[in-house]
């Protein structure tokens, strides 16, 4: 059994527009002593992202209103908060990420999360970059 | 030596039909002619043979799943000869029935067509990729299982008997043809074996719900429900062309700003989607040789009006009717001239001659293949070029689906004849030229190990063929490109290349025809071609 430990305590903003992605990664990181906040859109994310200053946020890419890819883009413009971890979580093909990591002015995600979710996966994702 | 197969092993139960071995396959040229030095595949994990049918030959494409009981296999064989009638019916196949009764019931056996296939040359012409070992297993099925219908079939020992061996095999061998219609071409009188594999691969998805996750799942389904086989949705899609806006415009010096869903424009460009990820230089090529040529146009970002993706196209009548008509009303919506196709042989077939089928009446749009647009442009002397700038050897894929099976040959040719000094041709090449290998989906199915089928075999014979057109320039001090002016073919050479280490051993690489247009382009800051492996 991993040891995850080291998560104990942290603060999570999950942004993503489907209730059950929310309820379904909260559930995970509750269960691991983890805090779980989440915003439903990439509005309410970056507010959040400033007001609660969370060790990690995970950042759903296909959202309504603004996508993930924009939402990227301001979390990195925004000194206050550029500094937080963000992991991407997709649907999309495996070559989104070779698109992300080979924009110029854009820095990649430091994790990536398929879906459909798994929980070994998330918390080896966490555990890695929290831990 | 494997040992040879004939029709009559087929329905006999065994743990392999045929196995290949790397030394029996086709040699290369040099400096790949040793064998010992090619990536050996990878075997099948126990996990996957214990669950999914893999009596075929040494690779899975399909998954799939063996049956739990006699009663789940009594279930499928019932729905494969079910399946089978509706394919014989005017009523059910009023699409393909006319063309697939000609090919089942005229072909004369004279085994003309296998020598033209390039999977049956580069196995080593092991019997079981032959084209007609397949149509014949099947006029066999038809001759015993289909009602009404009775085929001339000259070959001694016709019968088989259909049980899960015969089915699953056949399920399996459906996905060991890439539908680049060489056969078809070589028949004196025109037999489409990649038609009859169409057809089978059809009975399979529409009846039995079997076909690769990659293309169904994946392919169809994600396209339909969120607007591209990419999973992009619309927001996504123009937020990514947003950023390859941004730096085609810092790259060239050009103001780019893509335009969507423009009422009226000329033209709506539809891509490959999977261009604007895997290859973002390309649709930004685009937008560069569109703007500067002073063309109105516009993209699309209502779902599916972004991806010219249609894998119905390989194996599902239904699917490929509902998207082909999806890209018509968005076109109509928008009230352009015409669509006209990016750089994807795929889409350019699926979208033109066979949604030819489904678009009539009141359906009809124009549309047009980006080949003819791009030399119109060239020719016009609407862009300034310089052809110096593209001066390194470059040798030209021809996508089947665009030349063998569309007639468009030439316009390209003049393109590259304009812009690129040291162009010169593969061997055969035009309508006679070979596929990528990665045809008919392929290109995007990698699960268990058939990637090392794919690029060991079906695109074997390319890789031959790029080999031998820059044979005189082989030393890995001359840089090389393979044009080829297709998605799906570029993602089955990029694999190819990858899987022989091409690059680093040879310096070849690979990309589209635009990028070399804007390559040449003398106003552009920055060379577009970056020589660095993608």
């Amino acid at each position: 059994m991993a040891d995850h430990s080291a998560l104990q305590g942290k603060k999570i903003l999950v942004i993503d527009d489907e209730p059950d992605v929310v309820t379904y990664l909260g559930a995970i990181i509750e269960d691991n002593g983890m805090t779980a906040i989440s915003a439903r859109d990439g509005a309410e994310g970056i507010a959040r992202a400033r007001s609660e200053k969370p060790d990690l946020i995970t950042l759903d890419i296909s959202m309504p209103e603004k996508s993930g890819v924009r939402m990227l883009r301001e979390l990195q413009a925004d000194p206050a908060i550029a500094s937080i971890p963000v992991v991407v979580v997709t649907g999309l093909s495996k070559d989104f990420k070779g698109f992300i990591h080979k924009r110029r002015h854009l820095d990649p995600p430091d994790g990536y999360i398929a879906k459909p979710i798994d929980e070994a996966e998330v918390l080896s994702v966490l555990s890695r970059l929290l831990g | 030596m494997s040992k040879p197969i004939s029709l009559n092993d087929f329905d006999k139960p065994s743990e392999q039909l045929t196995h290949l071995e790397l030394q029996e396959l086709m040699p290369l040229p040099p400096p790949y002619d040793n064998v010992d030095e090619h990536p050996r595949w990878a075997p099948l994990k126990p996990q996957a043979r214990e669950k999914y049918a893999c009596s075929l030959d040494d690779t899975i494409a399909i998954s799939l799943p063996k049956p739990q009981s006699k009663e789940e296999e009594r279930e499928l064989l019932e729905k494969f000869v079910s399946g089978l009638r509706k394919l014989l019916s005017r009523e059910d196949n009023w699409s393909f029935l006319q063309p697939l009764l000609l090919s089942l019931e005229h072909c004369e056996k004279c085994q003309s067509c296998n020598e033209s296939c390039p999977i049956y040359v580069s196995s080593g012409h092991n019997d079981l990729y032959r084209p007609t070992y397949r149509s014949e297993i099947f006029r066999r099925l038809v001759n015993k299982y289909g009602k009404g219908q009775k085929l001339r079939a000259k070959i001694k020992g016709e019968d088989i008997d259909l049980n899960w061996t015969t089915l699953s095999r056949l399920a399996e061998l459906s996905y060991r043809c890439t539908l680049c219609r060489r056969c078809a071409q070589t028949c004196p009188i025109g037999i489409d074996n990649g038609l009859i594999t169409h057809e089978i691969r059809k009975l399979f998805s529409q009846e039995l719900g079997i076909a690769p996750k990659e293309i169904h799942d994946d392919g169809s389904m994600l396209q339909l429900k969120v607007g591209s086989s990419t999973g992009m949705n619309p927001l996504v899609v123009k937020d990514n062309i947003e950023f390859i806006d941004e730096e085609m415009e810092e790259m060239t010096g050009i103001s780019i700003k893509t335009p969507w869903d423009k009422a009226g424009a000329d033209i709506l460009l539809i891509h490959n989607a999977g261009e604007i990820m895997a290859w973002p230089e390309n649709p930004g090529a685009f937008a560069i040789i569109l703007e500067a040529a002073g063309m109105s146009w516009t993209l699309s970002s209502d779902l599916v009006g972004y991806d010219g993706i249609n894998y119905g196209l390989w194996y599902d009548d239904v699917q490929l009717a509902r998207v082909a008509l999806k890209h018509a009303e968005i076109a109509k919506k928008l009230g352009v001239k015409k669509i006209v196709i990016g750089e994807c042989g795929h889409a350019s077939k699926a979208l033109t001659v066979i949604a030819d089928r489904v678009l009539v009446g009141n359906s009809f749009v124009r549309r047009e293949s980006a080949m003819t647009l791009i030399a119109d442009i060239v020719d016009s002397g609407r862009l300034k070029l310089d052809p110096s700038r593209n001066n390194f050897p470059i040798t030209l894929h021809d996508p089947c689906n665009l030349v063998r099976l569309m007639g468009v040959v030439e316009p390209q040719r003049r393109v590259l004849r304009a812009i690129a000094p040291q162009f010169r041709e593969m061997e055969p090449h035009g309508v006679h030229n070979y596929c990528c290998g990665g045809g008919s989906g392929f290109a995007i199915m990698s699960g268990h190990n058939f990637n090392d089928w794919r690029t060991s075999v079906s695109a074997r014979m390319k890789f031959k063929q790029i080999l031998e057109a820059f044979s005189d320039c082989m030393d890995p001090s001359v840089k090389k490109y393979v044009c080829a002016p297709c998605s799906n073919c570029k993602g089955a050479i990029r694999d190819l290349l990858a899987y022989y280490d091409a690059w680093e051993k040879s310096s070849i690489n690979y990309g589209g025809l635009v990028e070399l247009v804007v390559n040449a382009m003398p106003e552009i800051k920055e060379p577009f071609i970056e020589w660095e492996w993608h």
